[in-house]
């Protein structure tokens, strides 16, 4: 499989779509995956996971030969999901109903929120949603990147190209302004 | 992280930031694969390589603008849509797209000058309200509009009055040097004041025939339920703008009926 990627991947960079659209179809179901848990909308989602296919088509003449294919798609992908969602100012738009149900863990969750009433986390997602529309766009970056990818703080510093240090300083300074606001939103 | 020190008066429940943060994003979530469009929508915007690696080639460049206008791909779609149903020559790059919270209703406004770009200005959760028929009226009007306005007479009208302005400067200037400034500048304001009259008439023309265009594009029916629409939604449909008939003007022309008003749908309380 890997010899075959790279060679997917060799042939897509001189320019054959259907070696593109293989690989499509071996990794877009995962990034669309990935998207929509990030900004919690199937339509952005979707568009988010196509720009990201195109930017990934785009810089595949770059691509270093021999290194995995889907991290360096992931990485694409968050950036330009971070981009979007800066640009549609998607923290402002309230979340549906129909996402939580839609993301809900089928069975087998021993969490108590995620038995919870759909109404009920509507509710408590929306004020966290809310709290981060209050950061900084760079702290919403590292959080969304940190709780929303389960990326490590190297793996957030590669994917923004900040130093592992000032991820670590913006990371603390979004949770304690996020412990604030969540914490003055429920007094 | 454990931490405990904040408590829900609510409910009493420990505050905890990592659980809370974590339930926001929710699980990970299984692989959800997209349909063959979505596929067939990326390869027509893939285009080749070779311009990738055209555009890579060393040597001296002009800094290009980064756009910050971003389109959602719902309403590029429906404008290539748009523009392919009524074989009018577009591109993609002519639409401009603003997404502001500020925003009440949506517009859509065409570059005075050149004509060339079509602006879209939208209410942040206009995406996932809005209707088709809605879409469909603002950007068919954008690309009437457009079109009209790139019209040879009306190009040259516009020069016209770009000229008439220039005289006005010029005159000011005269009557400055020669000490009668004040006829200088009634003079001015005179010329000025009639440009804007002129460049006002012009693009209710220009907005009036891109109605009648779109109903050929788009059929009556359609451009009646979308201007409804947008009636519906707009505080004040009977509200004229600086060269922009009002969508009671444009409904009552198009439709042949008026917009219900306001107060009629308010409930009096004694």
């Amino acid at each position: 499989m890997a010899t075959c990627e790279a060679e997917l991947i060799e042939s897509a960079a001189h320019g054959d779509q259907e070696a593109f659209q293989q690989l499509w179809e071996l990794h877009h179901a995962a990034a669309m995956a990935a998207a929509v848990r990030f900004c919690h909308q199937r339509a952005l989602a979707e568009e988010i996971t196509q720009g990201a296919f195109l930017l990934a088509w785009r810089g595949l003449p770059r691509f270093q030969t021999g290194s995995p294919f889907r991290p360096w798609l992931m990485r694409i992908l968050y950036r330009h999901a971070l981009d979007v969602m800066e640009k549609q100012h998607t923290y402002l738009q309230p979340i549906s109903l129909d996402h939580v149900l839609e993301s809900e863990v089928p069975s087998g969750s021993d969490s108590h929120r995620e038995r919870a009433d759909p109404q009920e986390q509507v509710a408590q997602r929306e004020e966290v949603r809310h709290a981060l529309a209050q950061l900084g766009a760079e702290q919403r970056r590292v959080i969304a990147l940190r709780y929303g990818a389960d990326l490590t703080e190297i793996d957030i510093a590669q994917v923004l190209g900040w130093p592992v240090g000032t991820v670590k300083s913006r990371l603390n300074r979004a949770r304690e302004r996020l412990r604030v606001l969540l914490n003055d939103g429920e007094r | 992280m454990k931490e405990q020190n904040f408590g829900k008066s609510k409910q009493q429940e420990p505050f905890d930031l990592e659980e809370r943060l974590t339930a926001y994003y929710g699980p990970q979530l299984s692989e959800q694969p997209l349909s063959q469009a979505s596929w067939q929508n990326l390869r027509l915007r893939l285009g080749s390589q070779e311009d990738t690696g055209r555009r890579r080639r060393p040597g001296w460049h002009l800094p290009r603008k980064r756009s910050r206008a971003y389109v959602p791909m719902s309403i590029q779609h429906a404008f290539v849509r748009i523009a392919y149903e009524a074989s009018v020559p577009s591109v993609p790059s002519m639409l401009r797209c603003s997404l502001e919270p500020q925003v009440r209703e949506p517009a859509v406004h065409v570059s005075w000058l050149s004509g060339r770009k079509i602006r879209l200005l939208l209410p942040l959760n206009a995406v996932t309200t809005m209707e088709q028929a809605e879409l469909d009226v603002l950007l068919a009007t954008g690309l009437a509009r457009s079109i009209g306005a790139r019209k040879l007479i009306y190009t040259l009208g516009r020069l016209l009055l770009a000229g008439v302005v220039l005289v006005a400067c010029l005159t000011l200037i005269l009557f400055w040097i020669h000490h009668l400034l004040l006829v200088g500048f009634l003079l001015a304001t005179l010329l000025c004041a009639g440009v804007a009259w002129l460049s006002h008439t012009q693009a209710y023309y220009i907005a009036f025939h891109a109605d009648a265009l779109i109903v050929l594009w788009l059929g009556r029916s359609h451009v009646c339920s979308g201007l409804h629409a947008l009636a519906n939604r707009s505080l004040a449909p009977g509200h004229r703008r600086w060269s922009e008939p009002s969508l009671a003007e444009r409904i009552e022309r198009v439709c042949g009926t008026r917009v219900e008003a306001r107060d009629n749908q308010l409930t009096l309380v004694g």
